[in-house]
């Protein structure tokens, strides 16, 4: 047996393709510090070619190797390109135009029937609710959270509600502004929880999309009272519209989720849940951009515009806006939005 | 697509710790890319990804609190409204940040970045928007809740326990996927992984053509081996000497280390080697070895015989007796297992 020097099979397949190795590696290494971008066009060909190149020497070699110096090598070397090629080529204004153009406004009249499932959950909760308070005031306090009612309840004054309503001084953040910020808070945290517990055969998003429904209704039922349900009523559309709205948004991406675990159809439910949470994913972006416009409507809108006719007129102008955006935008585009290179629609 | 972590071969209860510790290190994920060869990516250990997450925490925290100093500081914003402004900022600062982050740098955050692991598409095809999205939405709901809620704990509330459960529910999740995915890794179908670095080692077997070496291959071709000799060992003897000739040969004009000298020793007495071996020369009669010994084994390969370890004609036996045979002891090094081998 002798050992002829460099005819082994593997090092002269090492030899040959060594070249081709270290310029990858050079291509690489100036990809990962600058961004593919930084390479030329000659160059980003290049890459391709030779990752195509190594992967294919990685499979001999692992066939024909037996030192293990090149195969953990090359393993890395077309780990590394790969994660280069294959990286997501997006840019941020594509990502966003294609969401607002098209994804949303198309998920959103996918999803019309989830939506009006929750609306009514709200508003069936939002009667209940003001027949229960309306007959028997005692009604309240076991329906709204104590923080919640920030000292409102049957018992307050007429006059007393209608100062909360019409804060006067609207540079500082003062009781009407900690409620606000209150409710932004628990607002969000209803839509967060309305969104995730969908997935437990949405029971639980439709208890709470009842449930808030009920507390707004009660709330409605103490102003009826004492003759302010129209003030409360602008008060709360100024950002209630986009709010409510909001909320509902997400419970119908939780009701999607639940309804694909209830019947999954001829998908596992897992896969089903994925394919639900396409739609999900995109009801609960458009829930959260909501829920951050509300927000600012409220701090900012509520405090400077008093008056309750211009309040109607923003908050349902505004809720205009939202709804044509979801009926009218993204038509006549293909169905079957993509969301980014090499995926299945 | 599957998740490999390397099972032990032979007795499925092992000592617990360090086994499980073992398993731990080398846990592994294959991904196929559409070029059809699968690629082998080690998932990082949980410390690093704990510790990309701090460093992500930090690193927003600090944006959040410039820019609410800076805002108040212009007295763009009257001081009360600091709270509500804090809010408003870190909300910002938080999911929608680390999808602008993933996106744009190709699955990973600074505080990945940092600690050299990134986000990959369990099949095999680039992130695409909706997996970034989906993973960072449900990290809200796993990590950054619980933060900001458990404090509370401490002061008994309710829900705050019941966040406490969802936490501990998140860890176990985590914990026992066995690539350490969470559950927005699931539902966006994409795993955390090592950034792959590794350098090319010189072929052992490569005969260098400088005059400086050629000394070496004068002694090296002095060593000849007959067939029986090579006909011992597989590949992962190979190796095994492979690792220890890469780490352990001496500079040259240094005596060689205590434990290439016991290997040739026992190399020598397995396979019988008649002629004595100056302990100056222990590294290149081993390097001779090697090179014999890949050589025989390439063509044995070759020709349709792939030997994986010095069992091989244990194994090719068992098959031809209808009952494989799987030698226990495969993950113990080998060579200074000789000896007993030669008891037996």
């Amino acid at each position: 047996m002798s050992t002829a020097p460099n005819l082994l099979r593997s090092s002269r397949f090492r030899a040959e393709r060594e070249a081709d190795w270290r310029r990858l590696e050079e291509l690489i290494v100036a990809a990962e510090k600058r961004g593919v971008g930084s390479l030329g066009f000659r160059q980003a060909q290049e890459l391709v070619a030779l990752y195509r190149q190594a992967a294919a020497a990685l499979s001999v070699a692992r066939e024909i190797s037996l030192d293990v110096g090149p195969v953990a090598y090359l393993e890395s070397l077309s780990a590394r390109a790969y994660l280069i090629v294959y990286a997501p080529r997006v840019s941020l204004g594509g990502v966003l135009s294609r969401f607002f153009a098209q994804g949303a406004p198309q998920a959103m009249r996918r999803s019309g029937l989830a939506v009006a499932v929750a609306f009514i959950g709200l508003i069936f909760g939002g009667l209940l609710a003001f027949a229960a308070v309306s007959a028997d005031p005692t009604w309240y306090h076991s329906l709204v959270p104590a923080e919640l009612a920030g000292g409102r309840g049957p018992e307050a004054a007429a006059e007393t509600l209608r100062r909360a309503l019409y804060d006067e001084d609207p540079g500082s953040l003062g009781t009407l502004g900690a409620f606000a910020t209150s409710l932004f808070s628990h607002n969000t945290q209803v839509a967060l929880f309305s969104f995730a517990l969908g997935v437990v055969v949405c029971v639980p998003t439709m208890l709470l999309s009842v449930y808030n429904g009920a507390v707004m209704g009660a709330f409605f039922a103490i102003h009826a009272q004492k003759g302010l349900a129209f003030d409360l009523f602008a008060w709360l559309s100024i950002h209630g519209v986009t709010e409510l709205s909001a909320i509902a948004i997400a419970m119908a991406g939780g009701l999607k989720l639940g309804h694909a675990v209830l019947f999954p159809g001829f998908e596992t439910r897992g896969e089903a849940l994925r394919h639900a949470a396409r739609d999900a994913t995109k009801l609960a972006v458009v829930a959260a951009l909501m829920l951050f416009a509300a927000g600012v409507l409220e701090g900012f809108g509520r405090q400077l515009v008093t008056n309750p006719y211009a309040r109607l007129a923003v908050g349902w102008g505004v809720g205009l806006l939202w709804l044509s955006w979801f009926v009218l935008a993204g038509r006549g585009e293909a169905e079957g939005d993509r969301d980014g290179p090499g995926e299945a629609p | 697509m599957s998740i490999t972590a390397p099972e032990p071969v032979a007795p499925p209860r092992r000592p617990g710790r360090r086994m499980s510790r073992a398993a731990q290190r080398s846990r592994s994920l294959v991904l196929v890319p559409p070029e059809g060869v699968p690629l082998h990516l080690s998932i990082p250990t949980l410390g690093a990804r704990i510790g990309a997450q701090i460093i992500d925490l930090i690193i927003t925290g600090l944006l959040t609190a410039a820019l609410v100093y800076a805002l108040v500081f212009v007295e763009v914003i009257p001081g009360e409204a600091v709270v509500a402004l804090t809010s408003l900022v870190s909300l910002l600062a938080g999911t929608p940040l680390y999808i602008l982050f993933e996106l744009l740098m190709n699955g990973r955050t600074p505080g990945k970045r940092l600690l050299g692991i990134r986000v990959v598409s369990l099949d095999g095809t680039g992130l695409t928007t909706h997996q970034v999205v989906v993973r960072n939405l449900l990290k809200e709901v796993e990590v950054l809740v619980p933060i900001q809620v458990l404090p509370a704990v401490f002061v008994g509330s309710p829900l705050a326990f019941v966040v406490l459960a969802w936490t501990i529910a998140v860890v176990v999740v985590v914990w026992r996927s066995r690539a350490h995915q969470r559950i927005g890794d699931f539902a966006a179908n994409t795993v955390v992984v090592e950034q792959p670095s590794a350098e090319l080692q010189p072929d052992l077997a490569m005969v260098s053509e400088t005059a400086a070496e050629e000394a070496v291959v004068e002694t090296a071709e002095r060593y000849v081996f007959t067939t029986g000799q090579l006909d011992l060992y597989g590949a992962y003897e190979l190796q095994v000497l492979e690792k220890l000739l890469r780490t352990k040969t001496p500079a040259p004009g240094e005596p060689p280390s205590q434990a290439l000298l016991d290997v040739t020793a026992s190399i020598r007495r397995k396979i019988e080697y008649p002629d004595p071996v100056p302990d100056a020369e222990a590294a290149d009669f081993l390097l001779a070895f090697y090179r014999a010994q890949r050589a025989f084994l390439e063509q044995k390969k070759l020709f349709g015989e792939a030997r994986d370890d010095k069992f091989h004609r244990d194994a090719a036996a068992g098959e031809a007796a209808g009952a494989p045979i799987r030698p226990g002891a495969a993950t113990d090094p080998v060579i200074s297992n000789a000896d007993k081998e030669r008891q037996r």
